[in-house]
């Protein structure tokens, strides 16, 4: 493993590569925190991203794409690089609405990996993890 | 064939997701590439794939309930998606039939293709709560 090469993965440096272009600038989603086994990403709340007009909590789509983000940066950070993946599959459980306003964190954890798969797990909250709006599984091929 | 009109979140006008037709009693719904939906360079992002997936569940859902007449309030419990190839730059679509409906809860499964509906790009298994629409006041 080359030190400080490009590919190396930089938590702090990840706003780059989320927020320049595409579906992720849209959603505004920028680094919030890491730890030695998780990362999370931030996603602003926004009116044109809810689902239900009455409550104004989010779409499950952008939630979704928050969870597949974090879920697979968790992989990237333990991989220690921005090395090449794809989500096999994805299971969201929405535990309860989102909360209108507030800003939605996701939070990946890569507990297993072996040659080919990364498993992955995670949860969406909006001010404390001990209360989630979703919670999250995936695989990711390891390419 | 009935054209019974299906209500999408504000968030699918915001990715340009749109109803495109009628397959029979189920809508298919749509979505062009643009760079509001672009993952890696040239291809859908996964999180827009899964989210044209799921409107398409609970829109199949919707015209359903609709065309007997039983309003509902519809929450999404949980989604699987499966991703199986890549969406690359053209128009997507996805439809939905419904696996079982019940009373208080529907089984839906969805499939998203692009050039032939039998190469599915991704599908998905939607568990969707029904509730009764509450009285107007």
């Amino acid at each position: 493993m080359t030190e400080n090469s490009d590919w190396k993965f930089v938590p702090g440096e990840l706003d780059e590569v989320l927020s320049s272009k595409g579906h992720n600038a849209l959603l505004g989603q920028r680094y919030h925190a890491h730890g030695p086994d998780w990362i999370e990403l931030e996603m602003p709340w926004q009116e044109q991203l809810i689902g239900d007009r009455t409550t104004g909590s989010l779409a499950s789509g952008p939630i979704m794409t928050l969870m597949d983000n974090a879920t697979g940066v968790a992989i990237w950070l333990k991989r220690g690089g921005y090395l090449p993946q794809v989500t096999l599959d994805l299971r969201v459980d929405y535990l309860r609405p989102t909360i209108r306003g507030a800003a939605l964190i996701g939070r990946g954890e890569c507990y297993r990996m072996t040659s080919s798969i990364g498993f992955v797990r995670g949860i969406a909250y909006e001010h404390s993890p001990d209360d989630p709006a979703c919670h999250v599984t995936a695989t990711f091929m390891l390419l | 064939m009935q054209q019974i009109e299906v209500t999408l979140p504000p968030y699918a006008d915001t990715i340009g997701a749109a109803l495109d037709s009628w397959n029979g009693t189920m809508p298919v719904l749509a979505i062009d590439y643009s760079e509001n939906i672009c993952g890696n360079p040239g291809m859908f992002h996964g999180g827009a794939v899964s989210a044209l997936l799921e409107m398409a569940a609970v829109a199949a859902l919707e015209a359903d309930l609709r065309s007997k007449q039983s309003a509902a309030r519809l929450t999404t419990l949980n989604s699987t998606i499966e991703f199986m190839r890549p969406a690359g730059e053209t128009r997507t679509f996805a439809s939905a039939m419904i696996i079982r409906s019940g009373r208080r809860f529907a089984n839906m499964q969805a499939w998203l293709w692009q050039e032939s509906r039998d190469k599915p790009v991704a599908t998905a298994l939607v568990n969707i709560l029904i509730q009764p629409e509450a009285p107007a006041p």
